[in-house]
Parts: structure tokens; sequence; C-alpha cells
């Protein structure tokens, strides 16, 4: 089929057009390649009939690729982190973060962590102040038996009957309140 | 008894109502103008078997396979599952760039193209265009500045 | 109660694969062909809900041959699919890039119109002074659509994201997703990809992701008569063409390459991505 490859071509000249790679695949272009040499900086062209066709870049520079040298440990060191790192594990930790407990999943109910490791209990002020309600998010498995459990776990806390709502699909609860330190149990 | 009966005919009088009915199966077209006749059909709807027909266009079903459909929306993700370097708004080749990617009413959109065409020769190469466009320009911002509500600032 | 079957499944697939694995394993036995179980280490493993497991299996043949088990990760390929983001989804494919180019002249652009048709006053007409008003045949249009109404707005990065692992989930959920080794085909005959649809039964509109941007020779030849075939690059997969495509044909390295750039994204910080749309920053 015809489109993948033309798809191809396009997303060549994307690149050439946004980063400037160095593309040696522009074969249906190979009529038109030129030894001139790309301009190094960055552009983005608004119209595609406007940006160029991709080229050949000829390296002003003539150097020698060297694959893991010792030196590149410490270029790895200033370079961001391209996701969020695992937690190490360790005694304790002084700011009070709880680590999740391995047993938990062995619960009919889980929650997962957000990518920052954190609990995904959040409280949601609204109408100037007037509703507060406190959301659990990212539950997985028996949502209904945790209802029951948080329900329950309120009523003996704070002697009073507490309202929650459940998305079953979306998986959290929302209980109405400030109940966030609470539920951090 | 003879007597009472007959005095309680004098006395009791029944009061009657006249009720006028007229139902609409008994109702005729009042007959004006006897002799002529009339041309407006009154026998209710009528099928438009005879003379000439009405226009109806032949059906045609599109071809939802068009290469066009069946690529309907590819690389609308490509930030998620591309490198990351490229927003899918950049693989709207066939849209004009001074509409891509806008959101707004028709002035802030016009008042972006007038700005984007300016520096071009559209002005000297449309020039009947250009003045369509300032024109309606100057209506937009005398309709939103003098004859519309603004609404509650956003900040 | 639904949460309750849900969670029964989930405990029920660890047990599955194995059972099943057992079984085909005698009959690639009889087939002398070897069943590779694929069981893979995630850079971010899954917590709580068990890996969805898939056969792999072949084009080469018209026969569906099963090759081997893979694993996927359920918070790509196991989440609830929410019908109301994937919707959201497809409204949004359609609207980003819709233009509405309907145009209509005002009384101000129709030509001519300037000189007052006839006096004020003395003749016994309605009062007109312009021939180009709304009220006049030919004349302008009143509130009509004017050029370029712009239908843009970009959905949330991680609704997008949502919408994506929802519509793939509900797809293997409903049996239309398969894995596929890879997708060399013997012939380039576009009536061997006919039988083997109508063998394995993917339904009439098959959609084929590859995870390289040059698909085989064989391939694109058998599928240049079949306009209800299509393959795509992974970076080309949309939530639009899934739902419009019956099933959902994956290569192994493709649906890998789906659930690194999806793990990626849930477990990086995407403050950039999530960032107010700005059109000079994209």
């Amino acid at each position: 089929m015809a489109t993948v490859w033309r798809s191809q071509c396009t997303f060549t000249r994307i690149l050439s057009g946004k980063t400037c790679r160095i593309l040696n695949n522009a074969a249906d272009l190979g009529s038109k390649l030129s030894p001139t040499s790309q301009s190094v900086t960055s552009r983005k062209y608004s119209n595609y009939a406007h940006s160029p066709l991709v080229k050949h870049i000829k390296e002003q520079y003539e150097f020698e690729v060297v694959k893991k040298p010792p030196e590149w440990t410490y270029v790895q060191r200033l370079l961001p982190f391209d996701t969020i790192p695992q937690v190490t594990p360790k005694e304790s930790y002084p700011s009070g973060w709880i680590p999740p407990k391995d047993e938990a999943k062995n619960l009919p109910f889980f929650i997962e962590r957000t990518r920052n490791h954190e609990l995904p209990i959040y409280l949601d002020i609204t109408f100037r102040g007037m509703r507060k309600v406190s959301a659990i998010r990212k539950i997985e498995g028996d949502i209904w038996l945790m209802n029951d459990e948080v329900k329950e776990y309120l009523k003996n806390k704070y002697c009073r009957y507490v309202e929650t709502r459940v998305h079953e699909l979306g998986g959290f609860i929302e209980v109405k309140g400030d109940f966030v330190n609470a539920l951090r149990w | 008894m003879e007597r009472i009966t007959s005095l309680l005919k004098v006395l009791w009088r029944p009061s009657t109502n006249f009720v006028r009915t007229r139902y609409h199966s008994e109702k005729t077209r009042i007959i004006k103008r006897y002799g002529y006749e009339e041309k407006l059909w009154s026998g209710g709807l009528m099928p438009r078997s005879l003379g000439k027909r009405l226009p109806m266009p032949e059906y045609r079903p599109l071809n939802p396979w068009t290469e066009r459909r069946a690529l309907f929306g590819q690389n609308d993700y490509i930030d998620i599952l591309g490198s990351g370097e490229l927003h899918p708004l950049r693989t709207l080749y066939t849209i004009p760039s001074w509409i891509k990617g806008v959101s707004g009413n028709e002035y802030q959109i016009l008042l972006r193209k007038k700005k984007m065409f300016a520096k071009t020769g559209s002005p000297q190469v449309r020039p009947t265009k250009w003045k369509e466009l300032e024109k309606r320009l100057g209506f937009l911002y005398r309709r939103l500045n003098r004859k519309t509500k603004t609404g509650f600032s956003s900040t | 109660m639904t949460s309750l079957l849900i969670n029964a499944l989930r405990r029920i697939h660890l047990s599955l694969p194995t059972q099943t694995a057992v079984k085909c394993f005698s009959t690639s036995s009889y087939n002398s062909n070897t069943l590779d179980i694929t069981k893979k280490d995630w850079k971010f493993p899954p917590q709580y809900t068990k890996p969805r497991e898939v056969w792999i299996e072949n084009l080469d043949s018209i026969e569906e041959k099963k090759l081997g088990l893979f694993e996927l990760h359920p918070a790509v390929y196991a989440t609830v699919p929410r019908i109301d983001i994937i919707h959201q989804n497809v409204i949004w494919q359609r609207k980003f890039r819709w233009v509405s180019w309907a145009h209509t002249k005002t009384r101000a652009e129709v030509r001519g119109g300037g000189r007052k048709p006839w006096p004020q006053k003395g003749l016994g007409r309605a009062r007109h002074g312009s021939i180009r008003s709304p009220l006049w045949r030919g004349g302008g249009i009143a509130h009509g659509p004017r050029s370029g109404k712009s239908h843009f707005f970009m959905l949330p990065f991680h609704l997008r994201i949502h919408g994506l692992t929802s519509t793939l989930s509900a797809k293997l959920a409903q049996d239309d997703l398969h894995v596929v080794r890879d997708l060399n085909l013997p012939s380039d005959e576009p009536n061997y990809i006919i039988d083997l649809i109508e063998q394995r039964n993917w339904g009439p509109s098959v959609l084929i992701v590859d995870d390289t941007d040059i698909a085989p020779r064989n391939l694109t030849a058998a599928l240049d008569a079949l306009p209800h075939v299509n393959v795509m690059p992974v970076y080309g997969l949309n939530v639009y063409s899934m739902l419009k495509h019956d099933t959902l044909v994956l290569t192994q390295s493709a649906a890998e390459r789906i659930e690194e750039r999806i793990l990626c994204h849930l477990h990086s910080n995407t403050r950039k991505q999530q960032a107010a749309f700005k059109l000079d920053q994209v």
C-alpha cells in the first residue's frame, strides 16, 4: 500500500524541517539531493509546501564517534531523568513518606501509587470553600468493598455518617467532607 | 286531583335550553359567486403523481474507504506514540497556516489573518479582498466594542 | 457487582494461561514447531492487575498458527474502557482539524446597492435604501457563515493517553486485537489477504500496525487493491482508525513499542505536555 511509504516520506520531511536530523533513507527525494549543508538552527515551518526537502547534511567538522567512554558517565549524570526513578528502599524516610506494602497486593482491592509514589488521595474545594470533597483515586479490585470499609472506618472515627460516591469505571471514591488526613491511614 | 294537576301545570314551567348543533360533517361549502369554478383544490392533501415530479437527487452512497477517509486521523497521537518532538498540529498539511491551531471568534481569526498577510503581496495583488477584510474588521470592532457586553474578566 | 466479576476474572487469568500453554505445547509438538512463551520484566511492572497474555500469530499461511505467548502490560492493554473518554477523543480528532469554509457575502460585500432604488415617499411602494439589503432577492446574507471558522481545541494530554489505552483495552477484550510476529507474506496477491481475513474471522476491515515506517513489499502490493485493509506505523496509530477498522493487528515489536511509549508517559513528568496549548510553542 502506498500510504505507508508516503507517510514515511512526510515524516522524514517534517523531521528535517524541525530538528535537522541526518536522514539517509530519503530514497524518493534522491533526485533532489544536493551536497549543500543545511542550517544548523532548528526552525519550524508553518507551511508544508514551504518547508525544504530533505538533504544530506554536510558535516562541518571531522569527528569520530566513540561509544561509551568512561567520560560518558559524567555526561549521563547531568542528563535529566526521562522517567521518574524508582524509590530506593530505606529503613526510614525523614519526610514521613510511607512506602507501599507488599502484602497490599493480596488484598481484594488495591490503590496504585501515583507516578510520584504518592497516595492518590486529594481534596477538592469548590464553591468558595463551601463544598469539600475528598477523593481516593486509582482504585483497582473490589471498589464496593472498599467503599463499605471507608464508610465504616470514618463512621467509627468521627461518630457520624459520611456520604460517599463510587465511580466504578473511573476507579475512584469521593467522600463528602475533608477526610484527607484520616484517609491516609 | 284534577285541580291540583292543572295548577301544577300552570305553576311549573320547565326551563328549556335551545341548543343549536351544527356538526362538521353537515357543513357545506358556502356557495358564493354561483357559476364560478373554484380553481383551488380543497380536497385535502394531494399525491404529487401528476405533472412535474419533484426533483429527487439520485442516491449516490459515498465510498467510506477512499484513502482520505480510510486513513482519517493518522498521526494525531504522534506526540505520544512518536518520538515526542512533533505536535499533531504540525501534521495537518492541508490547512492554511493562518488558521491552523487557532481558536477564537471571527474578529480574532481575521485579525490574525490580516497580521500574517499584511507583509505579503496580498494587499497589492488582491486589493478588493483586502479592502473587504479591513471593512469587516472595522465592522466587527465596532460591534464588539459598542454593541456587546464584555462579560467578567477571566483574570 | 461488575467489579467483583472483573476482580474474579483477573484472578482467574493467572491460572488460565498455564493450562492453555500446556495444551498447546502438545499440539505444537504435533506441528513440530516450538512455542515460545515470553515472560517480560517491565521497567514499571504491573502492581495489582495481572498481565494480559495474547497469542502470537503468523501471517505466512492462511491457516492460523500460534507461534507463542506474549505478555501485554495491563496499564496499557487492560484498563477499564471508558467509553466517554473514547468518545471525547474521537470528537477531538474530528474537530481539531476541522475548518469550516462556508462563506456568505454581507450586504456590504455584494456588488452594487449603493443607490436608493426609489424615492422614500410618494410612490406607494415600500421604503428601501439598497437593492442588496437582506430582504431583497440577490441581497446580502445577514448572520450567515463567515469563512474560516475554526473548531480547534486540544484535548488534555492524559485524556488522549487514556483514550488510546481505553481503545486498545476494548479491542483486546473484544478479541479484536491480534499480535503477529512479522508482516512477511508468501505472495503479493490481494486474494491471499482476503482469504486470510475470511479464514480467521477478522472482519472485513483490518488495520495493520508495524513498528517501522516501511512495510514489506508483498504486503503493500497486496493491499493496494484493498482499500479497507490499511497499514500504519506506530506513530500513526489513533483512536479514530482503531474504531473505524474492525480488527487491529499489531506486530510484536509494534505492541512493545506502543507499550513502551505509553508507559514512559505514564511514569514521567509531563508538566510540559499538560501545559495550556500555545500555538507558537508547538
